[in-house]
Parts: C-alpha cells; sequence; structure tokens
C-alpha cells in the first residue's frame, strides 16, 4: 500500500507550477543552500553577521513524453503480419524512473483493430561493449520488452532520458475485412512505475530520488502516442471478348482480347495473365500481342505459349496500380 | 606551574572569542524559505498560505524572507544585507525591501546596480538584464535600525 499525500496540509493545492517545456530541471535529491550576509556599523564599529543556512531537497517531478516516430500511416495489406510502428519515450521529470509500456489497439473511432504482434525496446548490445540504441530496429540485438525488468530512464543523462520502442502488429484478413483504405490505430503508453495510476499533483512522501518526494507532473504519471495504419489493396479485373473472323466454321480464327485493369489504393504486384485455348480451336502461333506489340511464343519476352501453363498463353504485365494504363493482351485460335 | 599558565591563556582565548561574538551578535540575520499554497477551507473560500519549503520540486516558486533584528544595545546604521540567488534558482523578478534601496549583480557578485541599469552581453552589444540573469540581491537600508527592531526583506525565485 502506498499512501499517497497532497503536497503541504490536507486540501492543499499546488499553485500551478510552470514547469518548464524542456523537462528535467534541477535533478532531483539535489539540495538548494541559501546563506545571506549582513553588514552594519554600530557604535562606530563595523560588524557583519550570516544567516543560517536554509537547505531544500529537490522533489522528483515524474513526467513522461511518449510520441510517434513513424511518419504517416503505416500502408499494410490485409493479413500481414509484424507490420512496426516506431516510438520515443522520454523521461522529462527529473530523476531516474521505470517505465511500464502497454498496448492497446481496441479503441473505438478506427475501422479496424490490429493485435498485438511483439514490442521490442532499442537496446542493441553489441555484445562485448554497452548497449548502444541506435533507434533502429534490430531483431539480433534488441530486446522484447519485459513487463518484470520495464525500462529505465535517466532524465538528468544525456542519451539515458529516452528510448526508441518497437511496435508490431498483424494486420487482420485477408478480408474484408478490412477493405481497401481502413484505418486502424494502435497505442502505446509509458507509465511511471513509482506513481501509476496517480493524479496531476499527487505525491508520494519520501518515494523521489534522493529522499525527496515522488511528485505526478501536471501530465499525469502516463504518456500515450497512437499509430495508424492503412489498408491497401488492389483488385486486378480481366475483361475477355471474342471475335469471329469470318464464318463460324472449322478453319476460322478467332481472336481474343483481355483487358486488364487495376484498381485500389494499393499495388498489385507481379501481375500474370494465363488464359486457357479454348477446346476444339488450335492456337494460331505467333499471334499474342500486347498493347498491339508482337511477342513470341518463347519465354524472354514475358509472353510464351505452353511453357509457363501447359495448354495456355500467359502474359507477364509486372506490377499494376490504379493509375497504370489499362493493358489489352490479343491472341488468335482457329476452329478445329 | 606549566597546568596553570595554559590554563589562564585558554580562558584568555575564550574571553576574546566571546567579545567578537558579541560584535557578531548585535545585528542577527535569519533567513527562511516557504512557499505559497492555496488553502480550501470548509466554505469553499481559497487563501494562499505559506509552509515551510523543505523539499521542492522544479518550477516551484520559493518565497525567501530574510529578517535583520538588532539584539544590541545601540543602533546599528549603514545596514546592508546581500544574499545569493541561491543555485538551481531564477529571481522571478520580485522583491520586498521597505526602507532599503535595492540593488543587483549580475556577475556573481562583483558590481551591483539598481535594476533599470544592469545589461548582459548579447553578439557585440548589450541588453537589458534578464531577471534570472541576477546572481545576487543587496538591500542597503537608509535609516538606522534601532536596538529591539527588524528589517524584513523578501524576493521569489523558482526552482530550474
Amino acid at each position: 500500500m502506498r499512501t499517497v499525500l497532497c503536497r503541504g496540509l490536507l486540501m492543499v493545492a499546488l499553485l500551478a507550477p510552470a514547469v518548464s517545456a524542456r523537462g528535467a530541471g534541477t535533478p532531483a535529491g539535489d539540495t538548494v543552500t541559501n546563506q545571506a550576509s549582513l553588514t552594519f556599523e554600530a557604535g562606530g564599529a563595523p560588524g557583519s553577521s550570516t544567516s543560517n543556512v536554509h537547505v531544500i531537497t529537490v522533489d522528483e517531478l515524474i513526467a513522461v513524453s511518449t510520441t510517434l516516430q513513424t511518419i504517416g500511416n503505416v500502408l499494410v495489406a490485409p493479413g500481414a503480419t509484424g507490420e512496426l510502428l516506431t516510438f520515443r519515450v522520454e523521461n522529462t521529470g527529473n530523476g531516474v524512473e521505470d517505465f511500464t509500456l502497454a498496448v492497446s489497439n481496441a479503441a473505438a473511432g478506427d475501422d479496424f483493430d490490429p493485435s498485438l504482434n511483439t514490442v521490442y525496446v532499442d537496446t542493441d548490445p553489441d555484445g562485448a561493449g554497452p548497449a548502444v540504441p541506435d533507434g533502429v530496429f534490430n531483431v539480433a540485438d534488441d530486446l522484447p520488452y519485459n513487463a518484470a525488468s520495464p525500462p529505465t530512464l535517466d532524465a538528468n543523462t544525456a542519451g539515458q532520458e529516452a528510448i526508441t520502442v518497437f511496435l508490431f502488429n498483424d494486420i487482420p484478413g485477408p478480408g474484408p475485412p478490412p477493405t481497401d483504405d481502413d484505418l486502424g490505430d494502435s497505442e502505446l503508453t509509458a507509465e511511471s512505475v513509482t506513481v501509476a495510476g496517480l493524479a496531476p499533483g499527487a505525491a508520494l512522501a519520501g518515494a523521489g530520488d534522493g529522499g525527496g518526494d515522488a511528485v505526478t507532473g501536471p501530465g499525469g504519471p502516463s504518456s500515450a502516442a497512437t499509430g495508424t495504419y492503412q489498408v491497401v489493396t488492389s483488385l486486378v479485373s480481366v475483361s475477355k471478348s471474342g471475335t469471329v473472323l469470318g464464318p463460324a466454321a472449322p478453319g476460322t480464327q478467332i481472336e481474343y482480347s483481355l483487358d486488364v485493369s487495376a484498381t485500389g489504393s494499393g499495388t498489385a504486384t507481379a501481375v500474370m495473365i494465363r488464359d486457357a485455348i479454348p477446346v476444339g480451336t488450335t492456337y494460331v502461333a505467333g499471334s499474342i500481342e500486347l498493347d498491339s506489340v508482337p511477342l513470341s511464343d518463347v519465354p524472354g519476352d514475358g509472353a510464351d505459349f505452353n511453357v509457363s501453363n501447359p495448354g495456355a498463353i500467359t502474359v507477364d504485365l509486372g506490377d499494376m496500380t490504379s493509375v497504370t494504363p489499362n493493358r489489352t493482351i490479343t491472341f488468335r485460335v482457329t476452329i478445329n | 606551574m606549566m597546568i596553570r599558565k595554559l590554563a589562564i591563556v585558554a580562558l584568555a582565548a575564550l574571553f576574546f572569542a566571546s567579545t567578537a561574538e558579541a560584535k557578531q551578535k548585535h545585528v542577527e540575520l535569519e533567513a527562511k524559505a516557504e512557499l505559497e499554497v492555496e488553502v480550501v477551507n470548509e466554505d469553499g473560500e481559497k487563501t494562499i498560505q505559506r509552509v515551510p519549503a523543505v523539499k521542492v520540486m522544479p518550477g516551484e516558486v520559493v518565497v525567501y524572507t530574510i529578517t535583520a533584528r538588532n539584539v544590541g544595545e545601540e543602533p546599528a546604521t549603514n545596514v546592508v544585507i546581500t544574499d545569493p540567488v541561491p543555485e538551481h534558482m531564477d529571481y522571478t523578478g520580485s522583491v520586498t525591501g521597505d526602507g532599503a534601496r535595492v540593488t543587483f549583480s549580475v556577475d556573481g557578485g562583483k558590481t551591483y546596480d539598481v535594476a533599470s541599469a544592469l545589461t548582459v552581453p548579447v553578439g557585440g552589444g548589450s541588453k537589458p538584464a534578464p531577471p534570472e540573469d541576477y546572481t545576487h540581491i543587496r538591500w542597503t537600508f537608509n535609516d538606522a535600525l534601532e536596538p529591539g527592531s527588524a528589517h524584513s526583506v523578501e524576493f521569489r525565485a523558482r526552482l530550474q
């Protein structure tokens, strides 16, 4: 059990302290002394005096700032796993404090909920030497977050006041849901171990570094930041038409046309179009064209017949997005 | 014999020490520090009260009060109180001192001047010194401090 005090007397509220934006401030546990001096004359002789020495102990002000480092929404595909959001957690108080990390993906107001995969803390212990955080995720060096041993941040030592947190979530699907452009939020909260759950201004007597009180800063004991995943999908559509070049009788050719288009916000990668030659017809050798440019029947120029897929033509269209112009594939067959 | 001689020397030393002490203590100086807190009474009325500043957090303003009290039997003249702004503290610009001329130092107590005359270097020139640059505060009293009476002065400083 902790005994929570309000500073000074009961029913006493601190007059809003102006905590500087640069955080830190005088280190917790430091002492601030004051001694005045005096000179005078009495009975024609000079005299001097000094006052008592007044000593103040600096309380530990506990404050934390969590900020999202990832810029913009993270574009994800439905069903993707281990999608990264990067956060920075900084001790903006004036002491040495442990901070627990918690992830919330269930908040309302978004279209879907990511599911937590793992949380890593930037440590980069490179074996022999000291840990050298570098802000970049490295699966070989960075350590999974361990709730039993939360990160310790020293507000008074440059380089040790903040850490980078790597949050990995999985995306539901493949959908729908989620569908194209759906948004899913993921929130990281860092909270002081010492004053967890306390209101701003609440103090724990003697719990601060160096024997002062531990005082919850104006921002409370915790700080949260939210990152957002945005689903991108791509749908490739093919419409096929055929034109009989003459009377519908054996020996007559049919020209098939495949019109290929992509929709959605994402990119369809390595689009391969395969179309089987209809039963009762025979492929006309050398008849494949892409956007009116003839292609060969053997692999090498992006199209083939009866090689990649038996009894079918195959055309490689590469990556396509909604802004890619439609592609038109034509080929001919002869009615048997 | 040797022992007695030593004892006399020791007594003499004690006598001189206490005389010097008496001179020093002609005017006593007391320093205290307080925090101002808002107190809400049963009727919901808010008042400002001062409580001793023992533990302070960054950003809080401390009220320092220095009291010079004449405990001697003669008036004290040319009374001057000097107080360095404590380390880790910024003077807020708030000072009181009835009957005293208040001057400040921005050079660690080497020189003193009134607030309006203080400058600090900036670039190739100088600018008016902001209160947080003050290093010392000095109160120079015009009138004598009579036996049994006291002067109290105050200043406020914010913990960095």
